[in-house]
């Protein structure tokens, strides 16, 4: 599949310490790639390379197929939409004034998209209140219909939902899941909120003290984070046929000549005497039942 | 570029301080002209003299404005992000501060302006310009609109790189304040000192005793500088070729931040 934004090798050293470490990501058309890492792992970094805050110390990136050292590079670029940190927000002006000023900007007119930008996210009865009077939820909406006065196809997110009440994170996740669906527009999400953010990407990008270290498919995370039981076995050769024939499980994946998981709820019981009557031996059973916030901790080695 | 200049001409009509700073100027303008007005009757005084106040007054007030007026202007748009947001919507950072610094250059002439325009309309009515001639007054307004545009100039670079709307207003007064009172001192030094010998009730005048080559190089410093060309403007006695080449040195500054900051503004790194 096309890729909207694809980094090679992309690296930023501040003072010697590399920041960034030879990032190599794809963001496909149409995903919500959720981008997963600790704090200071080098993800808002990231974000402002690609979208031209920070020059890059190594490597290059592609947005719409565009290197970024080409020269429509530009034109690539206006095709985003982007809140890094905070929103873009002028706090002396109303919601409407915010966003004529960025059609003004970025030479749209504004007088039939502003209305139903506003309506879009759900600010329209905001009036003659000024931005500086916004709640922090109400910004963070006007930074994202201020993103999408282009109609951009991409939209770079960092943290979106930081600060925000369990009901503004709701209306936020909604409403990025909705421009994704109804305007296919590609998104690049960073969060803290683990939970949150598996409730909406379709992939993900794992960083780890500026490096990548993981790029996965939310299926293939699902797949990684079922409910499944481990067992160490004497062999896994007759392990089909003991779990096919003796319990009727077919769903499990042997993993190597001793390991092997097994989907699904497992009656223990019946596990260890279908394969003592196979004449295997059982060593250990583990159960797992990881979400994704497991599924980093598992990937960056804990509290190391 | 005619978005960009566009969104910043959006701000700019929306922009109080640069309204409060326009009335401030022309306010100044009025007090002069009636500060001159009550000087009639002991010397002879012209709109001419009037004109000489606006080019700061000798105490570089212009430069205070204008560092004023471009540093919260652009600071601000620091502050709330809509910097970044230029940048990473493909606005083009080198048409970013070029926009910035044509539009700020607009609204410190139109600053400029509104005190020179009271002026040129009650100046010229209650004071009249005496013996000057029209070029005279031509060339020494469009001296101060060029040093105006020039403090514009190296204001708007400082704050588009400096990324912080307090550092680049306190470098731009203070600096404006601290360059006034060297080049005050480098000024008296150059036009030498009187002394008193022992015993002699009169003064002896002691022609400067720097080299020949700092003088000359003092000279073009204080010509180079803004805050240097609003003194010597605000003393009024300068030549018409004397105003063309401060013209001519304005101009260097805005050459020199349009081409070397849009360059230097494109390696930077924004929050």
């Amino acid at each position: 599949m096309e890729c909207v934004l694809r980094t090679y090798g992309l690296t930023k050293v501040y003072k010697g310490v590399p920041v960034v470490n030879g990032v190599s990501m794809h963001v496909r058309r149409g995903d919500i790639y959720g981008f997963v890492g600790r704090n200071g792992a080098g993800k808002t970094t990231l974000m402002r390379l690609v979208g031209g805050l920070v020059n890059k110390s190594g490597g290059s990136y592609e947005l719409f197929g565009q290197r970024d050292d080409g020269g429509k590079f530009d034109r690539a670029r206006r095709r985003t939409g982007a809140i890094i940190e905070t929103p873009s927000v002028f706090p002396e002006f109303t919601a409407e004034e915010n966003l004529r000023a960025q059609c003004v900007s970025l030479g749209v007119d504004g007088k039939k998209i502003v209305p139903e930008l506003l309506e879009y996210v759900g600010l329209s009865g905001t009036g003659k209140k000024k931005a500086r009077n916004f709640s922090l939820g109400m910004r963070q909406r006007l930074g994202i219909a201020a993103a999408l006065v282009g109609s951009p196809d991409f939209l770079v997110l960092d943290e979106p939902t930081n600060g925000l009440d369990p009901q503004g994170i709701v209306e936020i996740r909604e409403l990025l899941i909705r421009l994704n669906r109804e305007k296919f527009i590609t998104i690049l999400i960073s969060s803290h909120i683990l939970g949150e953010l598996s409730k909406l990407a379709t992939a993900y990008g794992f960083i780890e003290k500026g490096a990548l270290i993981k790029e996965i498919s939310a299926k293939e995370l699902d797949e990684a984070c079922r409910r499944s039981v481990r067992v160490t076995v004497s062999d896994t050769e007759k392990l089909p046929y003991i779990l096919e024939r003796g319990l009727g499980i077919a769903d499990f994946k042997i993993l190597s000549q001793t390991e092997a998981d097994i989907y699904g709820d497992v009656k223990i019981g019946e596990l260890a005497l279908a394969l003592h009557a196979g004449g295997e031996e059982l060593y250990r059973v583990r159960e797992r039942d990881e979400d994704l916030e497991g599924y980093f901790i598992n990937l960056v080695g804990g509290e190391k | 570029m005619g978005k960009l200049l566009r969104a910043d001409l959006f701000r700019a009509f929306r922009y109080k301080i640069f309204y409060l700073l326009l009335a401030v100027n022309a306010v100044v303008g009025v007090f002069s002209v009636i500060n001159q007005l009550a000087w009639r009757g002991y010397a002879e005084v012209s709109a001419f003299d009037v004109l000489g106040g606006g080019f700061g007054g000798g105490i570089g007030f212009i430069g205070i404005l204008n560092a004023v007026l471009v540093a919260v202007f652009i600071g601000h748009e620091y502050a709330c992000g809509a910097m970044r947001n230029k940048v990473m919507t493909g606005g083009g950072r080198s048409k970013i501060y070029l926009s910035k610094l044509a539009v700020s250059s607009a609204m410190c002439a139109a600053v400029y302006l509104a005190y020179h325009v009271v002026n040129f309309v009650l100046g010229s009515a209650l004071l009249g310009w005496g013996a000057h001639s029209f070029s005279e007054i031509v060339l020494a307004f469009f001296a101060g609109l060029f040093m105006s545009l020039a403090y514009c100039a190296i204001f708007t670079g400082v704050s588009m790189l400096s990324k912080n709307t307090v550092v680049s207003l306190l470098s731009g007064v203070l600096g404006t304040l601290c360059i006034l009172l060297l080049v005050i001192w480098v000024q008296g030094e150059l036009e030498g000192t009187y002394f008193f010998p022992e015993g002699s009730e009169e003064g002896v005048w002691l022609p400067c005793q720097w080299p020949a080559f700092w003088q000359g190089l003092a000279r073009f410093a204080i010509r180079l500088v803004p805050t240097g060309q609003s003194v010597l403007l605000s003393m009024g006695s300068l030549s018409m070729s004397a105003m063309g080449t401060l013209i001519g040195l304005s101009c260097v500054w805005i050459v020199l931040s349009a081409a070397g900051g849009s360059l230097v503004f494109r390696k930077i790194d924004m929050k």
